[in-house]
């Protein structure tokens, strides 16, 4: 039972590391590299958040989040492919946006930079 | 003698006077650059003032008159800019040698344990001997911490970018670990420092600065800045780094060992971070704690960039970003704070995008 447990604690806990190294290896295949990632996951949980917090519909808030990570790799490309600018820098610069605005719009929205309150799912 | 050096000056050439318009219009795009960039930046923010309902000028007013009209908000600009002078030395070193230092956070705190420890476990011993000692303390550990990342490119060619992200990781793990031995009990800060250790604060001897906590970290760091440019620009090895980051195989060619100044740079830009650390640990709060650097090693690469990689553009950046990181506590009331996390990361992806058009245009010049 408590090796089941330590299983399937694993398995929960791998899924955002799954996730992510699947985003940066489509990167890497593509010739981008991708230290981004962070601000992508930071952004894809507000949204998440936002989105089941409005509608009490955890599924809208998945769209959300995958729109969010969208939008945060669409801006890396437009950065690095579109204006060919350095990658790793692009990267470094998301992160630090997503670390500013997720606290920005918590604040303004539940007033804690934080936390958010408890969001449905 | 008049005779010999008396020479016929040689006739005007036409190429020769359009090569020096040019080289001045490149000159001045180069330094327009970083302008457009703040520029553009608090444009983009302004967006996010309006749309939390205040009025952005009106804020950007505020943060400009509390951070430099006053002689205590200017103490408290000089105080956040100061470790951004060294992280942004640290990080434009790098660059300069073709190599991206991402571990000025981990190298910094590491440098503010190394100098706490040093001040805390020496505590009786006499200003002269003590300071000097927290201060070389600083750097070699921060030194250090460079150097690993600098001998691992350098002699296997691993990438520097993943070795000092993750290097960052252990330095923080390592000062938490150790804290569980040095930290006062309940707290994440070490013991306060010997008077010896003490950096005198600035107000002393500029009183309007009076109770700000700018401290002798600063002329510190503005001589550090000279000497990296004097180390840069004026010297063998100054050359070979820069030979090295422009273009590795030439260097080699030319007799340079790259390995070798790669990783004395990393080594020497892990050290100038590492003393980044003691602004706040030496001139400020007198013992380490835990999550003191607020990010400067992060934002030392934001200095670089908009200080092109020179110590005098990074210094001038470093007064910028520390306007900017004591205008926001001043704003916090109307507008988060976060706010200005945000005009950091902006600032990151407009330069570069900026900087990069600006180079091409600055090469197709005749």
């Amino acid at each position: 039972m408590e090796l089941l447990l330590f299983l399937a604690a694993a398995i929960r806990i791998s899924v955002p590391y799954a996730l992510a190294a699947l985003g940066a290896s489509i990167n890497e295949r593509g010739g981008v590299i991708n230290i981004a990632l962070e601000g992508m996951m930071l952004h894809g949980a507000l949204a998440y958040t936002l989105g089941a917090f409005w509608t009490g519909n955890p599924w809208v808030g998945v769209a959300a989040a995958v729109v969010a990570g969208v939008l945060t790799g669409a801006l890396h490309a437009l950065v690095t492919v579109r204006w060919r600018a350095d990658q790793i820098t692009s990267g470094l610069g998301i992160n630090l946006l997503a670390i500013g605005l997720t606290k920005f719009v918590l604040k303004a929205v539940f007033a804690s930079s934080s936390n958010s309150s408890r969001a449905s799912g | 003698m008049s005779a010999v050096e008396a020479r016929p000056a040689p006739p005007p050439r036409p190429a020769a006077a359009c090569g020096a318009a040019s080289a001045w219009r490149r000159r001045l795009l180069t330094a327009l650059g970083p302008l457009i960039s703040v520029a553009l930046a608090l444009a983009v923010g302004a967006l996010f003032i309006l749309a939390i309902g205040e009025r952005p000028l009106e804020i950007y007013a505020l943060m400009l008159r509390e951070s430099l009209g006053t002689g205590y908000g200017l103490g408290q600009t000089l105080f956040r800019a100061t470790p951004l002078v060294f992280t942004g030395l640290a990080v434009a070193l790098g660059f300069r040698a073709g190599l991206f230092n991402i571990g000025a956070e981990g190298q910094l705190t590491l440098g503010g344990f190394a100098a706490a420890m040093t001040g805390v476990l020496l505590a009786g011993w006499p200003a002269p001997l003590l300071l000097p000692l927290c201060l070389i303390a600083a750097a070699a550990a921060g030194g250090l911490w460079g150097a690993v990342p600098g001998a691992l490119k350098g002699r296997l060619g691993a990438h520097e970018v993943i070795n000092t992200i993750m290097l960052n990781f252990i330095a923080f793990a390592l000062v938490s670990w150790l804290g569980r031995f040095v930290f006062q009990p309940a707290t994440v800060r070490t013991a306060t420092v010997g008077a010896g250790a003490e950096l005198p604060r600035l107000d002393r001897v500029w009183a309007a600065l009076h109770g700000a906590p700018a401290n002798a970290a600063l002329p510190l760091a503005l001589l550090v800045a000279a000497a990296a440019g004097v180390l840069l620009f004026r010297t063998r090895r100054g050359y070979e780094l820069r030979a090295v980051g422009l273009n590795a195989p030439a260097a080699e060619y030319g007799g340079v060992s790259i390995g070798g100044v790669q990783t004395a740079a990393m080594a020497l830009s892990g050290a100038l971070a590492g003393l980044g650390g003691v602004n706040f640990v030496l001139g400020y709060k007198h013992f380490f704690e835990q999550g003191f650097s607020g990010g400067a090693g992060f934002i030392g690469i934001a200095v670089a960039l908009l200080g092109r990689n020179h110590p005098l553009g990074v210094v001038v950046a470093a007064l910028f970003f520390g306007a900017l990181a004591y205008g926001g506590l001043v704003i916090n009331a109307r507008v988060p704070k976060e706010l200005v996390e945000i005009l950091q990361a902006l600032v990151i992806l407009i330069a570069i995008v900026v900087q990069h058009a600006i180079e091409r245009r600055v090469r197709r010049l005749p």
